[in-house]
């Protein structure tokens, strides 16, 4: 009977019920589950610390090569001061022969006077004649006598529309011109003008 | 990925962070040291920072000084060369 008493305890233990194991299975996979994103994280943060160590490594290489050769750094400011003052000497003399042209041609406002003439025939031209050119080329246009009279209304009136759009930008642009002449006539050609004429950075140059 | 992957993935990544590791303390030490041979107090950072804005001015000014002297030889009807012999300045840098 002792056999039959062991026997019986080894049966309660194999007839489980159906829902006990899926309890116990749940339970041993959510411990899966949690030691694997613990891992992942682990994971994770190991490989954004050897980035972050990679970059470090890479700047500090970097600076320590700068760092090696640092009597270099010091001849190249002097390399920059040698030509910050060939860019003065130069600036100085373009500023004394425009001036003396300037003053040939009978001073700064008579200079961008021209200047500004020159700009309002390129406007002129730009907007006036290349238009007029464009809007001929379409109404005579093959494409255009063969549309319907209301589309051959319609397109003109958007080419209309356009060239009273030009007309209005080319107005504005003759302001600006207008008052770039008279703003001259009460300021005098200076470095900063030049540089800017000759489109070099001022600052660069003269920073003390 | 099996998890004998997963694994020896993991085990290279702790080798390669330990290395990486030294080599920060080792470079850190190099750059203190250099820091204070040459007598400066920046960043590392900031070290290359300031070496590119200053290749970069030098650049740019080497640039406008060439304009400028051509600018000025144009109008002289000279060559380039001469107009640094009258500034009395060499053309070419030595670094």
């Amino acid at each position: 009977m002792a056999f039959s008493a062991s026997q019986s305890k080894v049966q309660t233990k194999k007839f489980r019920s159906p829902a006990t194991l899926h309890k116990s299975y749940a339970r041993i996979s959510s411990g899966i589950e949690g030691k694997r994103s613990k891992y992942v994280a682990e994971g994770r943060q190991t490989t954004d610390r050897i980035r972050q160590l990679k970059k470090e490594n890479l700047t500090l290489e970097s600076a320590i090569k700068i760092l090696n050769t640092y009597s270099k750094e010091q001849e190249i400011e002097r390399l920059i001061d040698k030509w910050r003052s060939i860019c003065q000497a130069g600036m100085a003399y373009l500023l004394n022969s425009t001036l003396l042209k300037i003053n040939k041609m009978g001073g700064y406002e008579e200079l961008v006077k021209k200047e500004v003439e020159a700009e309002k025939r390129k406007l002129e031209y730009q907007f006036g004649d290349q238009l007029e050119n464009e809007v001929e080329d379409v109404l005579e246009s093959e494409e255009f006598k063969m549309m319907s009279a209301l589309d051959q209304e319609e397109l003109k009136r958007q080419i209309y529309d356009r060239k009273e759009e030009a007309d209005k930008a080319r107005q504005t642009e003759m302001e600006k011109l207008d008052f770039k002449v008279r703003a001259s006539s009460v300021t005098e050609f200076t470095m900063k003008n030049l540089a800017s004429r000759l489109k070099v950075n001022f600052d660069m140059i003269f920073e003390s | 990925m099996s998890s004998f992957d997963q694994e020896s993935r993991s085990a290279k990544h702790i080798v390669d962070l330990e290395q990486l590791e030294r080599s920060n303390v080792s470079l850190l030490e190099q750059f203190r040291t250099l820091e204070e041979l040459n007598n400066i107090n920046q960043s590392p950072d900031r070290v290359i920072k300031e070496h590119i804005s200053l290749l970069k001015k030098y650049n740019e000014l080497r640039d406008t000084g060439l304009a400028l002297a051509q600018m000025i030889a144009d109008e002289k009807n000279c060559k380039i060369k001469e107009v640094f012999e009258e500034m009395n300045y060499e053309m070419s840098d030595k670094l």
